[in-house]
């Protein structure tokens, strides 16, 4: 009898340990935007294709950055990330704290650029990793450095 | 006893959670059909869309980008492992204007209404499913 309700006493310690918001491992995903299609890229035709027609293939960028003063860089970027994670905090904190944009600034995100000559002709396309499509042009100032 | 125990705490721990946010209204694709290149000027653009988001100076050029977005997160909560999954999604439109303010170039992607509640090991970009969804929305399905 005595064993019983030590046995139940330690179940019940248990579970209160495990319970959401106290400890717990987290699986989470998170997606951004959907995947530009590689044969959607492989199908532009670089000194072809104009600022129109790759528009019209692959939809709106993500932003738009000057180029060699009258040209112009198309950025298209998205996330898909998961994993593992020990929370010892509230999941339902952790879910509202998330972002829901993507951060620019994170130089691992997934992405292609189209760069765009000033008659607006596809000079040239590169997919890979924002940080290297990108250097040094991660974040666009807000406000000109001038006026902080 | 012990039992009884064991399957009380799983009723207890055992949930579910669900969020949505919406930013912004979601574009109408059915206007955005109607602006034509080298007709259409950047105050006609405005009038039907509002205030864009944000405004890019590219040399001589201008671009607008307007914006929406939908995120839906579900969660399930077990004893010891939780499962989150968030899928956000966009509305998104950008417009070139040449010097004088007339739009040369637009492009549209529509994809708030493609927004999932599901699990992590869910897929949430099938084909199949988007085109579904592209359907029930007017000026975006085919």
């Amino acid at each position: 009898m005595k064993r019983d309700r030590r046995s139940a006493a330690g179940a019940a310690l248990a579970a209160l340990a495990a319970l959401p918001g106290c400890i717990n491992l987290t699986f989470s995903r998170e997606h951004i935007d959907e995947p530009v299609p590689v044969a959607v890229l492989e199908s532009l035709v670089e000194g072809n294709d104009d600022l129109g027609t790759c528009l019209q293939r692959l939809g709106a960028p993500y932003d738009v950055f000057e180029y060699r003063d009258q040209g112009m860089a198309l950025l298209w970027v998205w996330r898909d990330k998961d994993g593992f994670g020990l929370e010892l905090s509230s999941p339902i904190e952790n879910t509202s704290n998330v972002s829901f944009t993507l951060d620019l600034s994170d130089a691992s995100l997934p992405g292609c650029v189209l760069w765009f000559s000033p008659d607006l002709q596809l000079e040239r396309w590169r997919a890979g990793s924002v940080g290297d499509l990108l250097p040094g042009r991660l974040r666009r100032p807000s406000v000109p450095e001038a006026d902080r | 006893m012990l039992r009884t125990c064991l399957l009380l705490s799983l009723f207890i721990t055992a949930g579910c959670a669900v969020g949505r946010q919406d930013t912004n209204e979601p574009l109408d694709a059915l206007v955005i059909r109607e602006f034509e290149p080298g007709k259409t000027t950047a105050r006609e653009v405005v009038e039907r869309l509002g205030a864009p988001t944000e405004v890019v100076q590219l040399g001589r050029r201008t671009a607008y980008r307007f914006d929406a977005s939908t995120t839906k997160s579900a969660g399930l909560i077990l004893l010891v492992i939780n499962f989150f999954n968030q899928d956000t999604r966009s509305d998104r439109l950008w417009v070139f204007f040449n010097e004088q303010d007339v739009l040369t170039h637009h492009g549209g992607s529509f994809g708030t209404h493609r927004t999932q509640y599901a699990m992590p090991w869910e897929n949430v970009h099938e084909a199949s499913d988007n085109q579904s969804r592209d359907v029930e929305r007017p000026g975006v399905g085919k």
